[in-house]
């Protein structure tokens, strides 16, 4: 009879061992793995709880375990606890006595009546029942409890388990070295990534600094800039997509603006050479905070109420609105404009491209105006030398020598015709004559008409 | 309390003349026949403000008798309203926040009851997350509810609804100790359920599992299984998985399905290690009452409740000789205080962990649990 329940008991022993055999090996994720097998395990056995603790050196992803390895490569980590109710450590030194008392041992097993007990807790609300601690291999070790239990686990049955504890320690390698070549295959993907990403953005800025050396060698091709405005809008166009583009130069003196060049969308009262009063206007707050502007139209209140002149650009539909200031020599002198019926079109990164391209444009236009003024001073000086040489050649024939007759004083001209002294001056300067008598000729031609008290009067 | 007509008026009536005190919860435990429109009774509950839960099982127990009509009517201390957990068909179960609504101390644990829609799938899922969460800080009772039919249908209750694929978790201000125990014992085995899809067992020993079970059943009933009477027969032959140092946890086959698949209450892992089990009555009987002596002789307070959660499938067994486990049970446990009848539920599955350790999900099993108060000891 006893042979029976002898015979029994192997079989019923060794049947659990076979199920939790297979059970191990289940799954290549770690976590997966552990819980497969030790769920089965902690229901064959009743048991409690049970924790398997790594050593930092095999571990790679312990982000999750809010962890680093760094200089913590022998420590030894929680990667599975069940429950996790009981959780307190997670990590343990490897001077920890639960390493020390496992040091050359394959297992060992202490009751709570046993000294050295409570050193070995690393979970909460545990203050008796048996613990039993296997190696597992050089990855760590595994922890089961048992609450129920007073005295330590026998020697037999640490051995029953071994072998499975074996298997699963093999399982948990392949998991391990399965979590490496994950690790090694999601870096080379972020690296890769990381090269596909920087070789993306080189391009990109290759082919956005490319268009911006078109723009500036366009614009400044000519010192005539209105030339080639729409070949400037052309080349613009591919890098910083539009509905309307507008330049709006800040006439100082007169406080307005002149709309110097627009294309795209129509807006009311905004067309091309229109020139507006500057106060309330977009061109005005960039002009006072000399910085960019990126604005999404969501509130058409909002927008109306701090910038009332924007509310044509609303309603033809632009929902999107960049403005750049064009800055030469420390002075504002106007401002570019982009505007897309997108809404929220424009980013941090275009508003820098953008900038990029103003600051092109704002040499070029500053170049233009200058240009502009040196011919308008150019053409008014030219015009100033031709009076005064006009002036300076009449003043020469009055100041050359002049022959007149020293009797009726008439004055020989270049055709050799004597004329009288007031015709020559006449027609060989700008004064003119009035004709009198002066009191001596009178004296001498009407001496008779002459009255004394008069002459007294005359001057 | 039993009240045996349990139409939804009779059963807020009689809730409402219970001294309910201060954080107390109703148990309702519903027979599955003539049984009230559960959905008037959550809205007239709600009306009167009462927490409640409950449940429908194909019987309920007070004292010595079973019903499969009425209603049983507790009153428990418990801590905050019962949970409500939907979902347990998928794998994504969602659980509320319960960790810190106890804190565990060492020499007092307090009870959870937990009532589960006994068809549902990953109950054992369920129950293993429930463990992750609680571990053995707590004591576990409970049981899997729902019809005899074996039709799933709406099965639980709470002020938030009436469900199925559900479960219901209450914590309750008492300790207990639990007594689990079956009666079963090994016929044939071990057997490997080497191919299993959650409760369905497609191959024993790497053969159709219809076959290899039928070849033992029927060398031992003398008695030609097939699919139209496998109930009748495979209800004296469940299966048992081994658990070292305890008895075998049962699972139950109900059904075979046109594969030759067995489809039990409860799951079965792959690569299981099983017996077929056969029961006696006086085997069954036997056990129960030492499921009760289990509790007898740890009990060291004052009885607050007596629960039982006994499976449906012993009922079907024992017949007419169920009411001697029920009387065996009942005596027992009254012998610390007479004043406390025996009451509880016919379940399609019961929940208990063994002593300290392990939840589990069991079949054919009895489980008592009393529920008590700790004496207060004056030094």
């Amino acid at each position: 009879m006893k042979e029976k329940e002898d015979f029994s008991k192997v079989i019923s022993e060794i049947s659990i061992l076979y199920e939790l055999s297979l059970a191990s090996g289940q799954s290549l994720d770690l976590k997966t793995s552990c819980d497969l097998f030790l769920k089965t395990l902690m229901a064959r056995k009743n048991l409690g709880h049970a924790s398997v603790w790594i050593k930092g050196e095999y571990l790679f992803d312990l982000q999750e375990l809010g962890k680093s390895t760094k200089g913590n490569s022998h420590s030894f980590f929680l990667v599975y606890a069940n429950p996790e109710f009981r959780i307190k450590e997670k990590v343990i030194p490897p001077n920890h006595p639960i390493v020390s008392i496992l040091k050359g041992k394959e297992a060992f097993s202490i009751a709570s009546s046993e000294n050295g007990f409570s050193e070995i807790i690393t979970e909460k609300g545990i203050d008796r029942g048996v613990f039993a601690i296997f190696a597992l291999g050089k990855l760590g070790l595994l922890k089961l409890f048992s609450m129920t239990r007073e005295t330590p686990f026998h020697e037999e049955q640490l051995n029953q388990l071994k072998n499975v504890i074996s298997k699963f320690t093999i399982s948990l390698e392949g998991c391990v070295a399965h979590q490496k070549v994950i690790q090694e295959i999601n870096d080379r993907k972020r690296a890769e990534e990381a090269l596909m990403r920087s070789e993306k953005t080189a391009k990109r800025l290759a082919q956005e600094s490319a268009i911006i050396a078109e723009i500036g060698r366009i614009i400044s091709s000519t010192l005539n800039i209105e030339e080639v405005y729409e070949y400037f809008a052309h080349e613009t166009q591919k890098i910083i997509p539009f509905d309307r583009i507008a330049i709006n130069l800040i006439n100082p003196l007169d406080h307005t603006v002149t709309i110097t060049y627009a294309t795209g969308i129509e807006v009311p009262d905004r067309c091309q050479g229109e020139v507006i009063p500057l106060a309330g206007t977009f061109t005005e707050e960039i002009m006072r905070t000399r910085s960019s502007l990126l604005i999404q139209i969501e509130n058409k209140a909002e927008l109306t109420e701090r910038f009332p002149s924007l509310l044509p650009t609303f309603q033809v539909g632009l929902r999107s609105l960049m403005s750049v200031s064009l800055i030469s020599k420390d002075q504002v002198i106007g401002v570019l404009h982009f505007r897309s019926l997108t809404p929220n079109a424009y980013s941090e990164m275009d508003l820098r491209l953008a900038e990029r391209v103003g600051n092109q444009v704002a040499g070029a236009v500053a170049n233009a105006q200058l240009f502009t003024e040196v011919k308008r001073v150019e053409k008014e000086r030219e015009k100033l030398i031709l009076q005064l040489q006009d002036a300076l050649a009449k003043v020469k024939t009055l100041r050359g020598l002049i022959p007149i007759c020293s009797s009726c004083k008439k004055i020989r001209d270049d055709k050799g015709y004597w004329n009288q002294i007031e015709v020559f001056i006449r027609d060989h300067s700008e004064a003119d004559f009035s004709h009198g008598i002066c009191p001596d000729c009178v004296k001498k031609l009407y001496d008779d008409l002459s009255e004394p008290d008069d002459d007294k009067k005359k001057p | 309390m039993y009240i045996p007509n349990a139409n939804s008026e009779e059963v807020i009536s009689a809730i409402t003349k219970m001294k309910i005190g201060q954080g107390d919860v109703v148990a309702i435990l519903l027979g599955e026949k003539n049984r009230p429109d559960v959905n008037l009774l959550i809205s007239g509950l709600n009306k009167k403000g009462v927490q409640f839960f409950g449940g429908i099982f194909p019987g309920i127990i007070c004292g010595t008798n079973k019903y499969e009509e009425g209603a049983i009517l507790m009153t428990l201390p418990a801590l905050g309203k019962p949970f409500l957990i939907r979902g347990l068909n998928t794998e994504e179960i969602q659980f509320p926040v319960f960790e810190n609504k106890i804190k565990e101390t060492p020499d007092k644990k307090y009870t959870v009851m937990i009532l589960v829609d006994g068809l549902t799938s990953n109950i054992s899922l369920f129950l293993s997350e429930m463990f992750n969460r609680l571990g053995n800080s707590v004591h576990y009772f409970g049981g899997g509810a729902g019809s005899m039919t074996l039709k799933q249908e709406p099965c639980l209750f709470t002020s938030e609804g009436f469900v199925q694929d559900g479960a219901i978790v209450t914590f309750i201000k008492l300790e207990s100790i639990l007594g689990v125990r079956h009666g079963w014992e090994r016929l044939m085995g071990p057997i490997v359920a080497t191919k299993t899809r959650k409760n369905i067992i497609m191959e024993l020993n790497w053969k159709n599992a219809f076959l290899v079970y039928r070849e033992t059943v029927e060398g031992d009933s003398k008695e030609e299984l097939g699919a139209k009477n496998f109930f009748d027969i495979a209800k004296g032959y469940p299966f048992g998985i081994h658990k070292e140092g305890m008895e075998d946890i049962v699972r139950d086959p109900i059904a075979v399905n046109e594969k030759g698949e067995l489809i039990c209450v409860g799951e079965v892992p792959e690569n299981t290690v099983l017996s077929i089990l056969k029961g006696k009555e006086a085997s069954l009987i036997h056990a129960a009452g030492q499921a009760a002596d289990d509790c007898l002789h740890l009990m060291e307070g004052t009885v607050n409740m007596n629960l039982i959660a006994d499976c449906i499938s012993r009922v079907i067994f024992l017949g007419k000789h169920f009411t001697k486990e029920l009387e065996t049970v009942n005596q027992k446990v009254r012998s610390l205080d007479d004043r406390q009848a025996l009451m509880g539920m016919l379940t399609l599955g019961e929940i208990s962990s063994y002593g300290e350790e392990f939840l589990e999900f069991f079949n054919k099993t009895i489980v008592v649990g009393i529920l008590y108060e700790r004496e207060r000891r004056f030094q």
